[in-house]
């Protein structure tokens, strides 16, 4: 043992802590080193003076000011998480979905002919998807904390994945990947094992997959802590958000392929949420580092 | 650091408390408020230097433990998870402004502690001045250490976590630490 790592072990002893090398060890070097003696008598030394140190006084406009702070927030929480939200809150909420469903709906609609729905059909699924939006952003506003769960972080991150389907969906239609995937060897081999499903299935997956991966990776910040609880519902509500516009494209498919897409997308939105979170996580660290 | 380091303080402890104020009990904060604010904020002002910055980062430390309240394991240790908060305000701050409190640090230590003690209590006081102009010497990640295991408590594993370290790195530090304090106290030890 040299007196560098028997000065470091004395270290660990002194706080207390686990040491590498068995103590006689570091003993026997100790005794018949006069460096180490004298270094060990000056670090007990020094450690003990250390205890001089007191604890500074909290000034006390700083310990009023932090109280009333925390105190404030805690009340502002309160009328909060009482469930309701002002009306001025609750009007901004009701416009701001319909706005959203209506600019998403003709923006879909330059890229996606959906005309073969009757008109009943599209209002019920105009209805639905409002009132989605709605209960969206209720949830933002609000800044909703239940179980852990933030809401209003979890619902914002769905409504900008939802925001970044679009945008896929407008660079790449459904159509256009379909070709492609369907000239696939893979999936014709997956058709032959699985059946004609697997290919929705991958679809659906895909599809969520890519912009909860993006948006969380930007936005999940406020989703650590219970990560899956936060990440299901994150999940949940971009798959909610993207239900009726998967309708729109799609309700010409049967009933059991469109599932197979929503379980598809399920999966990809919550992998997505997680991978982003993970993500976020390591360029964290690196940061840091 | 004096008749409160390391106390376990009577009453519930810190974790049952910090579950109390998860289910929405305001008053154990207000309780976990008056055992951390001292040692929280002494932390701060000895890791930053500057009283302002370090009053805002104390506010700042409170605030985050209560927005983030929901985040909290109650098995893990609370002291490290206050301190966790804290030790990342502290390392934003420093990113912030790393040229000023690079200079800071290079702060000579002999200007502080003048004078001849006319008692034992001066003599005390001097000594304390001393020590902490010693540590204000030391490098930021070194003087964590010391102030996370020494004065507050925390193991090198905690401190790791805390620092987003590795107990072998906090090790070394705690060693380089007590070994630039000697090497500045050694006329009086």
């Amino acid at each position: 043992m040299d007196c560098k790592t028997a000065q470091m072990e004395l270290t660990a002893i002194l706080a207390g802590e686990r040491v590498a090398y068995p103590p006689e060890a570091v003993e026997s070097h100790v005794s018949g080193c006069a460096d180490c003696l004298k270094a060990r008598q000056e670090m007990e030394a020094v450690w003990e003076r250390l205890d001089l140190l007191a604890y500074e006084p909290v000034p006390e406009d700083l310990r009023v000011r932090t109280l009333r702070a925390v105190h404030r927030e805690a009340a502002m929480e309160g009328t909060v998480s009482a469930g309701y939200l002002t009306l001025r809150r609750l009007g901004s909420a009701v416009g701001a979905g319909i706005l959203v469903a209506l600019l998403y709906t003709y923006v879909l609609g330059q890229r996606v002919d959906f005309g073969y729905l009757s008109a009943v059909h599209l209002a019920v699924t105009a209805v639905i998807w409002s009132g989605l939006l709605v209960a969206v952003f209720c949830w933002m506003l609000g800044q909703y904390r239940q179980w852990g769960v933030h809401l209003g972080a979890a619902s914002a991150l769905g409504l900008a994945a939802m925001g970044l389907s679009l945008v896929g969906t407008l660079l790449c239609p459904g159509e256009t990947f379909f070709d492609l995937w369907e000239r696939s060897p893979l999936v014709n081999t997956l058709n032959g094992v699985v059946g004609a499903a697997s290919g929705y299935l991958i679809f659906g997956f895909v599809y969520a997959l890519l912009p909860a991966l993006i948006a969380s990776a930007v936005l999940g910040g406020r989703l650590k802590g219970r990560v899956w609880r936060n990440a299901m519902v994150a999940a949940g509500a971009f798959v909610l958000l993207l239900a009726p516009a998967a309708y729109l494209q799609c309700a010409s498919l049967a009933a059991g392929l469109l599932g197979t897409w929503v379980l598809g997308a399920l999966g990809g939105a919550l992998g997505g949420v997680l991978g982003g979170v993970k993500v976020r996580q390591v360029w964290a660290q690196r940061a840091a580092a | 650091m004096g008749e409160e380091r390391g106390a376990h303080p009577a009453g519930p402890s810190d974790e049952a408390l910090m579950q109390d104020y998860q289910a929405g009990d305001l008053s154990a904060f207000d309780v976990l408020y008056v055992r951390y604010e001292k040692r929280v904020f002494s932390y701060l002002l000895r890791q930053i230097g500057d009283p302002e910055a370090a009053a805002d980062l104390f506010q700042e430390t409170f605030l985050r433990l209560h927005r983030s309240r929901e985040d909290y394991d109650p098995n893990r240790s609370f002291l490290a998870w206050i301190f966790t908060i804290a030790g990342n305000l502290v390392r934003t701050e420093f990113k912030r402004r790393s040229s000023r409190l690079d200079e800071r640090a290079e702060t000579d230590v002999e200007h502080i502690g003048g004078g001849t003690p006319t008692d034992a209590r001066a003599e005390q006081a001097e000594m304390a001045d001393r020590i902490r102009a010693a540590l204000d010497a030391l490098p930021q990640e070194q003087r964590q250490v010391i102030l996370l295991n020494k004065c507050e408590g925390l193991s090198y594993r905690e401190i790791a976590e805390i620092t987003r370290s590795t107990e072998a790195a906090v090790k070394q530090m705690a060693y380089r630490a007590l070994l630039g304090l000697r090497n500045r106290l050694k006329d009086v030890v």
